[in-house]
């Protein structure tokens, strides 16, 4: 198990990570000189991942948290920053080193329809990555094959089907096996549950709790669901636009959420005792393009505390308790 | 109260050369003015299927094998297709999930409001008054600028208002809501769900909530009704269904909630998979996932049976759940309401 006083080993860190996206300009805004426009999706992010955790990450939909996890493992580069993986530093390698690193860290993925070739059956689809990153030889193929079907809860029989004959929660099961079979240290799951029912989202969420223990596995738990991140991670960063503006233990997260947009967001999951409806909106708006951010920081249009320097200084990411990061003018609110 | 909508027995089945898909397999329910009544359950069970079936907006292969929809006294399913049109929208509205996909693209908001006005005698200057109110009724602001625009200029949330403006000035007297938050953010969510309250209160109709999240269930209905494999397996109203669910399976989903669960705690899932709708067995379709299951249940479908007042169970076993643990704790032996 986790624990969260110990001395921790940094598994993965990454020191200003920054990544935009470039907007195209039409043909008539390239005449007219407009300048050309970048979305920032993920803002001078600097975040330390500790050896076995399982690191929560949330925020609303185009916050950046997919972007994130994705840059981090290079699928994106970076326009700037850098990411350490095990002390070696990912972003100055080139393609055949970060090649074989890939081994290290893999990714499962929300949808399990898409991620999924359906022209693969289970074992090529396996079989394939197996033999890519040269970690099983033929002749033990079939055994690997078995175990790792078996230790997501497939039975063996189930390896020459095709995705295609599968519900959604055996393929997140397949999903799932792809991700474990070349033996990672780290491990992205973005959005695992988000796409299944409820009563095969605990048999996911059991499955990869059960699995972090026996493989000694590092997670980055991706979701938009509070509920599910409580129960299953052990520290949690709330994204957003880009930015990460709360860091803690869940616990404390939960019990005593610092920023207001964390505020916002614990509340906003609905109250599961009918009796408690409240009518007045916890907040105001959506959240602002990521093109064009407001001055200051970037949640003060929708913020009940924003007050002047709200508008003029983007408040930093700072500790205000022992673990607990937070970036807020105002935090003691 | 009077019953604006009642529903009974209904079997709707896709038939098909290759097989028939009992999406709909014999529910009953009744609507009263003014009621948020939920359909809840996992993908497939059949809550959709009923809703397009009350507004008969059924591909060539569904079929009405039996059961009726009385709707204010007439029966929406021997209605011609003429009478049904004014029905369609004008009495009984629609809004869906993915408003997206749902809505015109290539039409301005205005001319999708001023659509619901055809037949009506209303002057232009009356159908834009109208269209205005309805867009300030669910807070878009500055609605005499985005009146002139079109869906895709929309965030996600205001899309999702606009598509209720749009159908709300048809001023229906029932709305059917097909997961209309799922595709939101929570704090989306939140404003939609308090908008729907609202507007609800205010209009005075009544609601038929698709969802499968018991969160959305808990801050919007009156009535729950819960469904599986097209059958509805439990009915009750929302505060005693959280309260003191008496069928397997609503104990299964509340208990698949990692809600206040400790870290160490296993969640508790439900075993396997939901059914094909195609080969249903022959008895309980919960049967094979059912932690409680008899003899009796791989043989018969249990009837629906009342085990409190207005609260029904389709279980053989429902006794062996007297002392099964709710989401939430009423009047328990310390009286406290605690979530």
């Amino acid at each position: 198990m986790f624990d969260t006083n110990q001395d921790r080993k940094i598994l993965v860190q990454t020191n200003n990570l920054c990544k935009r996206f470039l907007i195209k300009r039409t043909l008539f805004d390239a005449i007219a000189k407009k300048p050309v426009k970048t979305l920032r999706a993920v803002d001078d992010v600097s975040i330390d991942i500790y050896v076995g955790e399982n690191l929560g990450l949330v925020g609303e939909s185009g916050c950046g948290k997919s972007t994130l996890a994705r840059t981090i493992i290079r699928l994106y580069e970076p326009d700037d920053g850098k990411i350490f993986f095990n002390g070696k530093n990912l972003t100055d390698m080139n393609k055949n080193e970060l090649r074989k690193e890939r081994k290290n860290f893999q990714m499962i993925f929300q949808d399990p329809y898409s991620s999924l070739n359906p022209r693969m059956s289970i074992r090529e689809i396996l079989e394939e990555e197996l033999t890519f990153h040269k970690v099983c030889t033929k002749k033990d193929m079939d055994r690997r094959i078995i175990e790792l079907l078996e230790m997501v809860g497939l039975g063996k029989d189930m390896a020459d089907r095709f995705p295609g004959e599968f519900s959604g929660g055996q393929r997140q099961r397949v999903g799932i096996a792809r991700a474990i079979a070349l033996n990672p240290k780290f491990i992205i799951a973005d959005e695992p549950v988000s796409a299944l029912d409820v009563s095969i989202q605990a048999q996911i969420i059991n499955l990869l709790e059960e699995l972090q223990k026996k493989l000694d596995l590092t997670i980055l738990f991706i979701s938009h669901d509070l509920r599910v991140v409580k129960y299953i991670t052990h520290r949690v960063a709330v994204m957003y636009l880009g930015k990460i503006v709360e860091l803690s233990d869940t616990d404390e997260l939960y019990d005593n959420p610092l920023h207001p947009y964390t505020k916002v967001l614990l509340k906003a999951s609905p109250n599961l005792d009918p009796r408690i409806r409240e009518e007045k909106n916890l907040i105001e708006g959506d959240p602002p393009s990521p093109i064009d951010l407001p001055k200051g920081c970037r949640f003060n249009p929708r913020c009940t505390y924003a007050s002047d320097i709200c508008f003029q200084q983007e408040p930093k990411l700072e500790e205000k308790k022992k673990g607990h990061f937070v970036a807020c003018h105002f935090s003691s609110i | 109260m009077e019953n604006i909508l009642e529903v009974k027995d209904l079997k709707m089945h896709f038939i098909t050369k290759a097989q028939t898909v009992k999406a709909v397999d014999g529910v009953t329910f009744n609507i009263k003015a003014g009621e948020t009544f939920g359909l809840v359950g996992e993908s497939g069970c059949g809550k959709s299927a009923t809703c397009r079936t009350i507004l008969r907006l059924l591909p060539e292969s569904g079929k009405v094998v039996s059961g009726s929809i009385i709707y204010n006294g007439m029966s929406l399913l021997d209605l011609p297709e003429s009478k049904m049109r004014k029905i369609r929208g004008k009495e009984i509205g629609m809004i869906f999930q993915e408003p997206m996909t749902s809505l015109n693209p290539v039409l301005k908001i205005k001319e999708q409001i001023y659509e619901q006005f055809i037949g009506s005698d209303m002057t232009n200057k009356e159908k834009y008054d109208r269209a205005i109110e309805m867009l300030k009724l669910v807070g878009i602001p500055s609605p005499e600028r985005r009146i002139e625009e079109y869906i895709h200029q929309f965030s996600g949330g205001m899309r999702q208002r606009a598509m209720i403006a749009i159908t709300l000035a048809a001023q229906p007297k029932i709305l059917l809501a097909d997961e209309p938050t799922t595709a939101l953010d929570v704090t989306i969510q939140d404003q939609i769900i308090k908008l729907i309250n609202k507007l609800k209160r205010e209009l005075g109709m009544s609601i038929i909530l698709v969802t499968h999240d018991l969160g959305v269930v808990s801050q919007m209905c009156d009535n729950v009704a819960v469904m599986y494999a097209g059958h509805i397996v439990e009915i009750a109203d929302t505060l005693t269904l959280f309260s003191r669910p008496r069928h397997p399976y609503t104990q299964g989903l509340i208990n698949s909630l990692p809600h206040n669960k400790g870290k160490n705690e296993k969640l508790i899932s439900i075993q396997g998979a939901p059914p094909n709708l195609g080969h249903l067995p022959a008895g309980c379709p919960f049967e094979p996932r059912c932690i409680f299951k008899g003899e009796r249940c791989v043989e018969t479908l249990p009837e629906m049976c009342e085990v409190g007042k207005g609260h029904f169970s389709r279980c053989h076993y429902v006794e062996k759940m007297k002392d099964a643990k709710g989401l939430i704790y009423v009047g328990d032996s310390e009286g406290k309401g605690v979530i």
